[in-house]
């Protein structure tokens, strides 16, 4: 049972999602003229055709980001006496100062998903048109590098200060309307109007967290908030603890809360073989109308040792040694107590993007070309940027390639994509973390940044031959 | 669309889709079958406060139930068992009758050289012996000081006279006329001379005069108290005869130059009824073995008692007259097998009174014992429970106290029922040394994955009890039967100090160290039987063990040195 706990743990956190992702279109699709996805990440991206997505079909995205790789949680074992190769970094065989030494301050691990339910583009209006509805979902867990440097060093050191480790989660449909235009031979302007529709979201925030180990006395203490926005829900509480959550009521669930977001961007051929481009998206937020409160009471957890524990052999009392140590192990499960703090309204906003792109088509061979993205992603303290050089290749008319190199604070990675395109359909696959190596539980080996993207749709009506 | 195009397509849409055949699966990186899931938690030091234990009482130890003999006086512990009661009977057998020959007298003869008597003649005293000689008295007799005859069956003195060659035509008187018996002869037919007096009665042919004799004592004569040799008692006295015979008409018409008046004196046979003397009846007392049944905490056979007054007590009920002195061994069984013995025999004997209830206390210091009872001094009674055996039993030799005079009813079963008890308080002198054994064990299933080479658990102990207990403690592992675990090493660091001399608690500090020395024995550890010595010391020497005393550890902490791995994996 412990065994698939752990492993259970670190798939889990593997695929944990976020809310800050790269948005859920793959941002190697950028410089693919063909894909009928990229307008998601620049809106005055025209379309080569009409087209209609098959239903979930139009964009099915997967993507999991960490700053930690595989490598950073399991070892390999040398232990020619065991049937293993493999351990954890809470093996005793596992240094410390070298696990702890590849861990960050904060420690993200982040999976978002996103299926375009059913997308539709065409021309008319004077441009190029889109409407689509998606179902967007994100979670994030951010742990400090305090709490690792816990679990692994244990009683060596007294007291850790473990700072703040959060939970978000957001979920909701998105009813996008864009059109874009070309305002000239060099610029080509669009936006995209997106009506939300929200879900349910999460903000579980543990700010700071007091540990003190000491032979006669372990000593908690935790602060943090908790968030949960839903609609028809309502928190369960504890009868023996009153205000104490234990769960949330799922029965009327609904609604949660309604919002907007705009997306808006720009082309601008400077040259006949230089396309400059400029995006920014998911401008908005969601107003959650139900949106249940809680907070801990502050309270410290102390452990000095169970108290009269029973010698009576087949004592059933409270004090028998076996309940009591199921009243610890509650206790430490329940370590943060949330106390129900009421409803009220909350608004999130969503992590916008900002796109900058260059394309420089090749003057040797112009069915090549080499682009440069810089995305920033624009989230509080959490912002941060990602750069990716990707070298594009069209062959034939209906064939579209593209690999990529990018960098980001969460390393650097390989991405592809591929797009056929041939009259009456479009398909396409990419990613823009390519792994080498995964696990046969599907995890990536050198680092647990990767997703994976995917379309199909219906093209109809001629193709534009120019585009931006 | 030229074949050369189509071909060019082909290749490009296999260059990226192999992109998903190049990041192949990496069996090394099987987390659900090559992962060894083992996690070492707390660091290098861990320590667990594991906290407090309930209380121990004593009663929880020591219980007072029917399957031992664990008994509680105000709160203070003892060991209290008691035989079952035992009755004989005593008794002196009785004799046969005592036959007595005929005593006859000189003949009186009246015509003497030839001339007849006239008028009142003065008879010369007569004297014959007066013998007692019986010799089937009871073995048990030492002497005698009187029989008393039964009075359902009297004893008959005869006095006769009988008077030959005097016609009915004379007249002979016997006129006060007087016979004198010995003394130990007791009727109420004779005077406080112990004569038998005659005032004046005819006696022509034959008289005959009875007394009834109710007893014979033997006090009333010079001699006293008879003692008694081979069962025979032989008493010679004399009885005399003197009177007047009134004579008339004596002459030869009427009476024979040959007439003459004999005396004779006869006794019925005698049946003693009781008998007052010097009796030692046999006495064969038996008294039930007093089992023994102790607490668990002292049957291990290495446990040293020293109890400070240990008692036994003897509860005899004696009918018989006669007080009996007792003596004898106490001993203690084990098995079967004789484990101590003591020998009683106190300086002063041990007496149980005639006709009442005697409580006899046997103790150490000769103290101990309710008021109103005989206490003796054993000085090395705790001797008998130094081992502790399961059955006590006392061999008595008891014999009838031979120095005093004491009445007797011959052939009756006089009743004597004994039954005894040992009280042992528990309160001890400085050898104790009692061995206890516990065990706590199911390690094995709670503690299964945990992997640790070295453990220790350091421990605050309170104690009220007035003994000093030592721990050692020895490693078990699932199948009990086969003995200590090798392969790990344990040691216990301090002993429990008792209560303090004012009775208390106080605090001492034990540690217990687990360490495997062959590498993963300690995953096999089931549990650790702890041998417990409790000895007494000066300070607490005679302080009594009590419900209410108690042991609580407090402050338990468990240390993994090296750190504590716990085995996640399947297997």
């Amino acid at each position: 049972m412990g065994r698939r706990i752990l492993v259970t743990t670190i798939i889990l956190l593997a695929c944990i999602a976020s809310q800050r992702l790269w948005g859920q279109t793959l941002q190697s699709s950028y410089f693919l003229e063909g894909s009928t996805s990229r307008h998601q990440l620049n809106p005055a991206f025209l379309g080569e055709s009409n087209y209609v997505s098959l239903p979930t079909l139009g964009n099915l995205y997967v993507g999991t980001n960490s700053n930690l790789s595989l490598s950073n949680v399991i070892y390999k074992l040398d232990d020619p006496t065991s049937k293993y190769t493999l351990t954890t970094f809470m093996n005793s065989s596992v240094d410390r100062n070298e696990f702890l030494g590849k861990l960050h301050d904060r420690n993200r691990f982040n999976v978002d998903a996103n299926i375009t339910l059913l997308s539709s583009g065409f021309y008319s209006w004077g441009g190029f048109n889109t409407v689509e509805l998606n179902m967007r979902t994100s979670s994030s867990l951010v742990l400090p590098y305090e709490l690792f440097n816990f679990m692994k060093t244990g009683m060596d050191q007294e007291e850790y200060h473990i700072g703040s480790t959060t939970f978000n989660s957001n979920n909701y449909l998105e009813l996008g309307f864009g059109h874009a235009r070309r305002l000239n031979d060099k610029l080509t302007v669009g936006a995209k109007a997106k009506f939300l529709i929200g879900g349910m979201n999460v903000s579980a925030k543990v700010d700071a967290m007091d540990i003190a180990l000491t032979a006669d006395k372990w000593s908690i203490s935790a602060n943090g908030t908790l968030n949960t926005a839903v609609g028809g829900g309502s928190y369960k509480t504890k009868a023996s603890n009153p205000g104490e959550i234990s769960g949330l009521n799922t029965d009327k669930f609904g609604i949660g809360g309604y919002g907007g977001a705009i997306d808006l961007g720009a082309t601008y051929r400077l040259r006949d073989d230089l396309l400059l481009s400029a995006a920014v998206t998911d401008l908005g937020l969601i107003s959650w109308t139900n949106n249940m409160k809680g907070a801990t009471h502050n309270e410290v957890f102390v452990f000095d040792g169970f108290n009269n524990i029973s010698v009576n052999q087949g004592s059933d009392g409270q004090n028998n040694i076996d309940k009591q140590f199921t009243n610890l192990k509650d206790d430490l499960l329940d370590l943060t107590k949330f106390y129900d703090q009421g409803k009220n309204k909350r608004t999130t906003f969503l992590t916008s993007t900002v796109n900058l792109g260059a394309e420089y088509t090749m003057p040797f061979y112009n069915r090549l070309s080499v682009g440069l993205l810089s995305s920033t992603k624009i989230n509080d303290m959490y912002t941060w940027s990602r750069t990716m050089l990707s070298a594009n290749v069209r062959p034939l008319s209906w064939v579209g390639a593209s690999v990529s190199y990018a960098y980001s604070p969460f390393g650097s990675s390989l991405g592809w994509m591929l797009n056929l395109h041939p009259r009456g359909v479009n398909f396409f696959i990419g990613t823009d973390y390519q792994f080498i190596k995964i696990t046969p539980q599907f995890i990536p080996v050198s680092n647990f940044n990767t997703n994976i993207s995917l379309g199909l749709s219906v093209t109809f009506g001629k193709k534009m031959a120019k585009l931006n | 669309m030229s074949k050369i195009k189509r071909f060019s397509a082909s290749i490009i849409s296999m260059f990226f889709l192999s992109f998903f055949f190049f990041s192949c699966v990496d069996r090394e990186y099987d987390l659900e079958n090559k992962l060894d899931a083992t996690i070492a938690l707390g660091g290098t030091n861990f320590t667990f406060p594991l906290g407090s234990v309930d209380s121990v009482r004593l009663n929880t130890i020591i219980k007072k139930d029917d399957k031992t003999a664990v008994s509680l006086k105000d709160g203070e512990y003892s060991i209290l068992r008691k035989s079952q009661m035992e009755s004989f009977n005593v008794m002196v057998p009785s004799a046969p009758p005592i036959n007595f020959s005929e005593i006859k007298m000189n003949d009186f003869s009246l015509c003497k050289n030839g001339v007849f008597p006239s008028g009142d003649l003065t008879v010369a005293p007569m004297n014959a012996s007066f013998d007692l000689l019986y010799k089937t008295l009871p073995q048990e007799i030492r002497s005698v000081k009187s029989f008393a005859f039964s009075p359902s069956s009297p004893v008959k003195i005869t006095v006769k006279f009988t008077t030959t060659g005097v016609t009915p035509l004379a007249t002979l008187k016997l006129k006060n006329a007087k016979i004198v018996f010995p003394k130990y002869i007791i009727s109420a037919d004779l005077n406080s001379k112990n004569e038998l007096l005659i005032a004046s009665e005819r006696v022509n042919a034959t008289y005959t005069k009875e007394i009834n004799v109710t007893a014979f004592d033997f006090s009333k004569e010079t001699e006293g108290i008879i003692p008694i040799t081979y069962q025979t008692i032989n008493v010679k006295k004399q009885v005399s005869f003197s009177g007047i015979l009134s004579c008339t008409n004596i002459n030869s018409t009427t009476t024979s130059s040959t007439a003459k008046i004999g005396v004779s004196i006869s006794m019925s046979p005698a049946t003693i009824y009781v008998l007052e003397g010097n009796i030692t009846p046999s006495i064969k007392m038996y008294i039930q073995p007093l089992p023994f049944d102790v607490p668990s905490c002292l049957q291990d056979d290495d446990v040293i008692m020293d109890a400070q007054d240990p008692l036994i007590r003897l509860k005899v009920k004696n009918e018989l007259g006669l007080p009996i002195e007792i003596k004898g061994i106490l001993q203690g069984y084990r098995a079967g097998r004789v484990l101590n013995q003591v020998s009683v025999k106190p300086p002063s004997p041990i007496l149980v009174d005639a006709n009442g209830q005697t409580t006899i206390c046997l103790s150490r210091t000769g103290q101990a014992g309710e008021d109103g009872t005989k206490k003796y001094r054993i000085s090395d009674l705790n001797n008998l429970i130094v081992r502790i055996p399961d059955q006590i039993r006392f061999s008595v030799d008891a014999n009838a106290v031979a120095q005093s005079i004491y009445k007797v009813e011959l052939g009756k079963k006089y009743k004597v029922s004994v039954d005894s008890e040992i009280e042992v308080p528990l309160k001890f002198g400085p050898g104790l040394s009692v061995i206890y054994n516990d065990t706590i064990d199911h390690f094995n299933k709670q503690l299964k994955g945990i992997i640790a080479n070295c453990m220790s658990f350091t421990v605050k102990v309170d104690n009220s009890i007035p003994l000093v207990l030592k721990l050692e403690a020895f490693p078990i592992g699932v199948d009990k039967e086969a003995g200590y675990l090798k392969g790990i090493f344990v040691r216990v660091t301090g002993d429990i100090n008792s209560c303090n001399i004012k009775g208390v608690t106080q605090e001492s500090r034990v540690t217990v160290e687990i360490a495997e020395t062959i590498p993963g024995t300690l995953k096999q550890l089931d549990g650790l039987i702890f041998r417990i010595t409790a000895i007494s010391t000066e300070t607490i020497n005679g302080m009594p063990l009590r419900e209410s005393q108690f042991v609580r550890i407090k402050d338990i902490r468990a240390r993994v040195t090296g750190g504590l791995n716990i085995d996640l994996n399947k297997n």
